[in-house]
């Protein structure tokens, strides 16, 4: 690795943000922190961060205003950090642009497990990748094909658009209304009726073609995610 | 009623025909007859007797026009005699002597019992228009003191007195469902809607009959109508105003809870990170362990603090689950695979039935639900057993049933599981805040579906959340 990776801290609570700070120093990386939205965005502005942090409860502001005001300009990857309660803000703020959350208080090993997954793919650039590997499940998006190792996966066009959607978020949640806008279009983001029932054909379809059932994971209340295998 | 006088003032705003008293027509018809015969008296001279007939006419539709249809048909008899006494010969006598005295006399007597009818008729519609114009008036009138904003209670004097005016009464009081004592008194008019009595208009001064006409009823209805439409009124801006304390105290509720949540957790957070970042250090010895006990304590205590707010939340009544279409085993599974799949850890077996539709609730909540379950069942499971989970329908119901193989609960005990805080009295149980099921079960509850405790055989209990199947799900959209 060349530069450690910078990440923005943002956080009202000093003690937090002070830990945090230490955790992810220690753990190798660049930290600079602030403390209002106002500050968050203009230390983004000023230090392009590599990813950020960011505690959905903010004295001047919540975060999915944060995470639209930043998605404008920066593709950088942001964890959302949130309590129990805030189940409607950690939905808003993940279709503003959040690519993930981690719940209060959280252990140290999974939030530097998510800061590392997301790091990750942020810097794997797939543009233009026209097959997708599940593991045991290749998704060849030009021919709109599935393959598994023992033949191909036969999906209704409306279960290809959604594990496609999915494959291409490559690990970032999406909510339901995010999801139903892809595949079924603005009209249908509140029938997440019809999202259940076809993911969960999809996947009995990917279950018997060999992969774990939660390669495509239930984000209770929020959304889905799709796993792939680490190293794919 | 023999104390009952006749008011002209009060006469004129009447609903029958208005001069129905027999005295005064009676006399009417007298001096009716008598100016006619004066008139006749001093014309005869210059006009012959048998014109003289058209004079007596006059008094006839002026009686029947004033008195009605009888009054006016006795001043016609009296008239045909009179003219045949004094005025056509053989004079003062009652016989006839040429026929054609008879023809004539004949001819007045028809036109006149004729000229009557059609006079009373007049009169007759003419009284029955002036009354709708004075319904149709008081029906305006009430309806706008209602529909001006004033409540029933205050509104209800000015209505009696408008509808005692309709009906000729001097004053007028409305009792609301008879609340007082009913007098079964001439003067009542009871007002009902469709049979349904709403309350009763008593009335001081009423001329008599006018409560058993038609109008009466009329009248009975209109104000009846428009007390059932008030209080309707009354009862919906009653509800919204209730429903509006009831939503801004929840709404404070929840965010004194969610304030009390951040503060709690805050430095939870704080001391867990810090915690944590020692640890990354790889202590050893000791070190490693003191870090590791402020570690496992923070979550516990993390637990603990969650428990108590989702108690607080669900004694305040503010859960306010957030519905939508679930899948059952997607629930399920997020639920037990945060809770197996380590090593150390008590298996967990996971069993779903076919064709099980979808349900309607707050998928985070019901998540709470079986993982306290789970939790539950692992903690009191017999080292090398399994947890059996399984999804199925019942009758009009999924049915989630988390079973585990330990000690079971005595029966008399069955209910007081869900007790906040109750714990088996027996020492060799695990510990915990003895809040799980609680919250479980308040959690079930809040989103419409049953959380029981039922005997597995073979000993250990099974504990059956069962979640009401809604009737739009579907199972297959294409």
């Amino acid at each position: 690795m060349s530069d450690p990776a910078r990440i923005l801290v943002v956080d009202d609570e000093r003690p937090i943000r002070r830990a945090l700070e230490m955790t992810l120093s220690r753990a190798g990386y660049r930290v600079d922190t602030a403390g209002t939205a106002a500050e968050a965005l203009a230390s983004a502005a000023l230090q392009p961060p590599d990813m950020v942090v960011l505690d959905l409860m903010l004295p001047d502001g919540d975060g999915a205003q944060v995470c639209r005001e930043l998605r404008e300009w920066s593709s950088a990857p942001v964890l959302l950090v949130s309590v129990v309660e805030d189940e409607a803000e950690k939905v808003r703020a993940l279709d503003a642009g959040a690519d993930d959350y981690i719940t209060k208080p959280f252990g140290v090993d999974e939030l530097l497990a998510r800061v590392r997954a997301l790091l990750r793919r942020s810097s794997r650039d797939e543009r233009g990748a026209s097959v997708i590997n599940l593991g045991g499940v290749r998704i060849d998006l030009p021919r709109r094909r599935v393959l598994g190792a023992d033949g191909d996966v036969h999906l209704t066009p409306t279960e290809f658009d959604l594990l496609k959607a999915l494959a291409i978020a490559d690990g970032r949640v999406l909510t339901h209304r995010m999801l139903l806008r892809t595949v079924w279009g603005p009209g249908y983001a509140d029938e997440s009726q019809v999202l259940r029932v076809h993911t969960a054909r999809l996947r009995d379809k990917l279950q018997a073609h060999g992969l774990p059932r939660d390669t495509i994971e239930t984000v209770t209340g929020v959304g889905y995610r799709l796993n792939r295998p680490d190293g794919s | 009623m023999s104390r009952q006088r006749i008011d002209p003032r009060v006469a004129t705003g009447r609903i029958l025909p208005s001069m129905s008293g027999r005295v005064p027509a009676a006399a009417a018809c007298l001096v009716s007859v008598a100016a006619c015969t004066a008139v006749v008296a001093a014309i005869t001279p210059a006009v012959p007797g048998r014109a003289t007939g058209v004079v007596y006419l006059i008094g006839v539709l002026v009686v029947s026009s004033l008195f009605g249809l009888y009054a006016g048909l006795a001043t016609a008899a009296l008239s045909v005699l009179m003219l045949n006494f004094l005025f056509i010969g053989p004079r003062y006598s009652v016989s006839v002597g040429r026929s054609g005295e008879w023809l004539s006399l004949a001819a007045f007597a028809a036109a006149a019992a004729i000229g009557s009818e059609l006079a009373a008729r007049a009169r007759r519609q003419a009284g029955e228009a002036a009354q709708r114009a004075r319904e149709a008036e008081l029906g305006e009138r009430l309806a706008t003191l209602v529909a001006g904003g004033a409540d029933l209670e205050s509104a209800l004097p000015a209505v009696a007195r408008q509808a005692a005016r309709a009906l000729g009464a001097s004053e007028g009081v409305i009792h609301l469902d008879s609340a007082a004592p009913a007098t079964r008194a001439a003067q009542t008019l009871v007002l009902d809607v469709a049979g349904v009595r709403v309350g009763e208009l008593r009335l001081i001064g009423c001329p008599p009959g006018a409560l058993a006409d038609p109008a009466a009823v009329r009248v009975g209805r209109v104000v009846g109508s428009l007390i059932l439409l008030a209080r309707e009124r009354d009862r919906h801006v009653a509800e919204r105003v209730d429903a509006e304390a009831v939503r801004r105290s929840n709404a404070l509720k929840t965010v004194l809870l969610r304030a009390v949540s951040h503060d709690l957790r805050s430095p939870l957070m704080a001391i867990m990170t810090a915690a944590g970042a020692l640890a990354l250090e790889h202590p050893s010895g000791s070190d490693a362990e003191l870090v590791q006990t402020v570690l496992n304590e923070s979550e516990r205590m993390d637990r603990l603090v969650g428990d108590l707010l989702d108690l607080s939340r669900m004694q305040s009544g503010v859960l306010s689950p957030n519905r939508d279409w679930c899948e059952p085993a997607e629930i399920v599974g997020a639920a037990v695979a945060d809770r197996s799949g380590r090593p150390g850890r008590t298996r967990i077996a996971l069993e779903v039935a076919p064709d099980v539709p979808l349900v309607r609730v707050d998928p985070a909540q019901l998540e709470r639900v079986i993982a306290n379950l789970v939790d539950n069942a692992v903690k009191f499971s017999p080292p090398g057993s399994a947890v059996e989970v399984s999804i199925g329908t019942v009758v009009g119901r999924v049915a989630v049933t988390v079973r585990d193989h330990g000690p079971g609960i005595p029966d008399d005990q069955a209910e007081r599981v869900f007790e906040p805080f109750f714990r088996l009295d027996d020492p060799s149980r695990a510990p915990g805040s003895g809040l799980g099921l609680a919250i479980a079960r308040g959690l079930a509850e809040a989103n419409g579906c049953r959380l029981e405790l039922t005997a597995a055989p073979g000993g250990g209990c099974a504990f059956s959340l069962l979640i009401p199947i809604s009737q739009a799900s579907l199972r297959s959209i294409s």
